[in-house]
């Protein structure tokens, strides 16, 4: 019984990385690239246009493998990781941080 | 007007490639190549897909002519799909006097 | 889950295309009936001719607008590409006055003469219903056709990375045989049209740039405003002049507009302040040619000096403009528009046959058939109100556009209203009968109004099928054609569910022949 009940939330946690935690991942990657590119010097329209037409990729790629990962705690700390410094870049350096 | 050699060219190379295939070989031959044959078969298939592309190019422009040969070598896979289930059919019907 | 790659991936194929499959089906047949939406909309306006814009037509249209809309705070004039079926229209609104309250008048696009066909949204409606939806806010639908859109790309590749092994030799794909038949028709027409998928979804997931991921934009810029006005700059405010000044010639104007940018040429026209010294015109190109200009030109409207030109685009921008075409086909000739309409057809077939194999597949694991637990039932039922209902719906909006009287109030509105009507009673009725009765009657019903439609149209308008064919009006028999086409596959498939029947196994026959009578 409490065999079943551990793998009942695993799947349901591993089914709520591979669609919100990818899509949260995804968001996140997408705007940091788009402010780490202009903060390069790209053009703020082409950077946003840019990294949002990856953005899709980036999900099914992300999705597919947090469905796969081996164990759903390591994808949890695999999507903490990479999002985190990704908030922090968007954060500090986004537009609406430097505007004030 | 590139659309009707472009659907023929397809049709044909994927014909060639089935019958470079060992298995289909046996199906459709009743008998089975040897390597070379089926090399060259391959190789033959190809070339007319490569042909069906340029035809479609110089007839549509790189944009469309690209789409079309996509298109077309859906459908041309459609019909060799459709032709190797009804295989027997079509063999007896070929062997009618 | 201690699985293989291909396992985890073959479960995650199964239900990102199940759930958001009903759905799929829906957007995917819409979409591809809306390659032909300029056609349909002629079909479903008999009574005007239907072509490209000619020069009288614009100077009709200039003499209305300077006789009927003097005053008007703007004009608008739409000019329909060269395939036709839109409407060429001009319209006027009072200054202030709310979009709705416009007087709309539609224009022989060669004579330029005011026409007043039937009051119908055309193949319009089934073009915006494949992403817009209908009876719900256009931003909800856009996030869900998205939503489903982005599952679609998952069960895409997962498809691909389970199935690889069909590429290495396709030839071994059948059809049609026997129990697998369900599972065959979804992996040619998934394997063979690929390449259309992939494309047409991504693409499909660019046109709704922004919708799922709009956070590019909430981080690179301090406000949303700030990106649509770096994106899409509008036109240097115009002096304010004061003073009455005529509007030049409409013709002039066009022809002004599209020598502007090379290759622009003006679809939809908006003439602002008509009257005053002040006039300005801004003007959106139509969307025909690939890659073309999608910013708008602005002109002074008095003295036909050109103010603004859509600025150059860069890599991301152009990358996307030339997704959007790709998805919509506006560019393409009589052949490519049929090959993207037979692959959009394939993936129709594709995603409903997907979703008939889910239940397929489980049908034979079932304890007791005639109960099944309640998520199949529903599974099964939604399947033959989707899979049947909505070409159902979308006969039933071609007969009422031939049946429903012209003076009827909100006339379009009942048209679309008569679709969803139709779907309607099929979901009803599909709840209501055994499964396979279900899908017998269904498709039966489909055949029997998709026929109707040309016997409809022969009996309500003077352009029937044999009429069309005298006069060698390719447009309206090809669309008679190809009703009589769909009601022969319909009644195909209803031939081949209802005899299938004789080859279940035996062992099933009696719950078979109890469920028949229940």
């Amino acid at each position: 019984m409490r065999a079943i009940s551990t793998q009942g939330v695993s799947l349901v946690s591993r089914i709520v990385g591979a669609t919100l935690g990818a899509f949260a991942l995804t968001g996140l990657l997408t705007a940091a690239t788009s402010v780490l590119l202009i903060r390069m010097g790209a053009d703020p329209v082409e950077a946003a246009t840019g990294t949002t037409i990856a953005s899709f990729a980036v999900f099914a790629i992300a999705a597919m493998w947090v469905f796969h990962a081996r164990s759903v705690l390591r994808a949890w700390i695999w999507l903490a990781v990479i999002g985190a410094p990704c908030a922090v870049i968007v954060l500090t350096l986004g537009a609406r941080a430097a505007a004030g | 007007m590139m659309h009707i050699p472009a659907l023929l060219l397809n049709l044909a190379g994927l014909a060639l490639l089935l019958v470079a295939m060992s298995k289909h070989q046996h199906d459709w031959l009743r008998r089975k190549l040897p390597a070379a044959a089926s090399r060259n078969l391959r190789a033959g298939g190809f070339t007319l897909l490569g042909l069906a592309f340029l035809v479609s190019v110089a007839g549509l422009g790189w944009l469309e002519g690209t789409l079309a040969w996509f298109g077309w070598l859906t459908v041309a896979g459609i019909a060799t799909v459709a032709a190797n289930t009804n295989r027997e059919r079509i063999q007896r019907w070929g062997a009618r006097p | 889950m201690k699985s293989t790659f291909r396992q985890s991936m073959a479960c995650l194929h199964t239900w990102t295309g199940l759930l958001p499959g009903w759905f799929l089906f829906v957007i995917f047949l819409f979409g591809t009936i809306a390659y032909y939406q300029q056609e349909i909309s002629h079909w479903m306006r008999p009574e005007i001719e239907s072509g490209p814009v000619s020069a009288r037509a614009l100077d009709g249209a200039d003499a209305i607008l300077r006789q009927r809309a003097q005053g008007a705070g703007s004009w608008t004039i739409a000019i329909p590409d060269g395939r036709g079926g839109d409407g060429f229209t001009v319209s006027w609104a009072k200054p202030g006055a709310a979009w709705g309250d416009r007087t709309q008048v539609m224009l022989d696009p060669q004579t330029g003469a005011e026409t007043a066909p039937r009051d119908t949204r055309g193949g319009f409606f089934l073009y915006r219903m494949h992403f817009d939806l209908h009876y719900m806010p256009v931003m909800w639908a856009r996030y869900l056709v998205s939503l489903a859109a982005l599952a679609m790309l998952v069960a895409i590749v997962s498809g691909i990375i389970t199935h690889k092994k069909i590429f290495a030799d396709f030839f071994l794909l059948r059809f049609g045989k026997g129990q697998r038949s369900w599972l065959d028709a979804h992996n040619v027409t998934a394997v063979m049209a690929l390449p259309f998928y992939l494309m047409i979804t991504y693409t499909g997931l660019v046109s709704l740039l922004f919708t799922l991921f709009p956070w590019a934009i909430s981080a690179s810029f301090p406000s949303e405003q700030a990106y649509y006005k770096a994106a899409f700059p509008s036109a240097p405010a115009a002096e304010v002049s004061s003073g009455p000044a005529p509007v030049m010639p409409l013709r002039d104007l066009v022809s002004r507009v599209n020598h502007a940018v090379p290759g622009y040429k003006a679809g939809y026209v908006t003439v602002n302040n008509p009257g005053s010294a002040g006039a300005t015109l801004d003007a959106y190109p139509q969307y025909d040619e690939f890659g073309g200009a999608r910013g708008s030109v602005h002109l002074d409207a008095v003295t036909g000096k050109v103010l603004a030109v859509p600025p150059a685009a860069g890599g991301a921008t152009t990358t996307q403009r030339v997704m959007i075409d790709l998805h919509a086909g506006r560019f393409s000739g009589w052949g490519l528009r049929l090959l993207y309409f037979v692959s959009g057809l394939f993936g129709t077939v594709m995603v409903g046959t997907g979703l008939v194999l889910w239940t397929v597949k489980r049908r034979t694991r079932l304890p007791d058939p005639d109960r099944p637990y309640f998520g199949f039932w529903l599974a099964e039922r939604l399947n033959i109100a989707v899979i049947t209902g909505t070409p159902a719906g979308i006969a039933a909006y071609f007969l009422a556009n031939r049946l429903l009287p012209h003076d009827l109030e909100q006339r379009a509105d009942w048209e679309i209203n008569s679709l969803f009507m139709v779907w309607g009673g099929v979901l009803v009725w599909a709840m209501a009968r055994p499964a396979r009765r279900g899908w017998v009657e269904g498709l039966s019903a489909c055949a029997a109004l998709f026929a109707a439609v040309p016997v409809i149209n022969a009996l309500t308008t003077p352009r029937g099928l044999v009429a069309s064919l005298m006069r060698g009006d390719l447009l309206f028999a090809a669309f008679d054609l190809s009703m009589l086409a769909t009601a022969a596959l319909f009644a195909f498939a209803a031939w081949r569910v209802l005899t299938r029947r004789a080859k279940v196994p035996p062992r099933r026959t009696p719950r078979e022949a109890r469920g028949a009578f229940a």
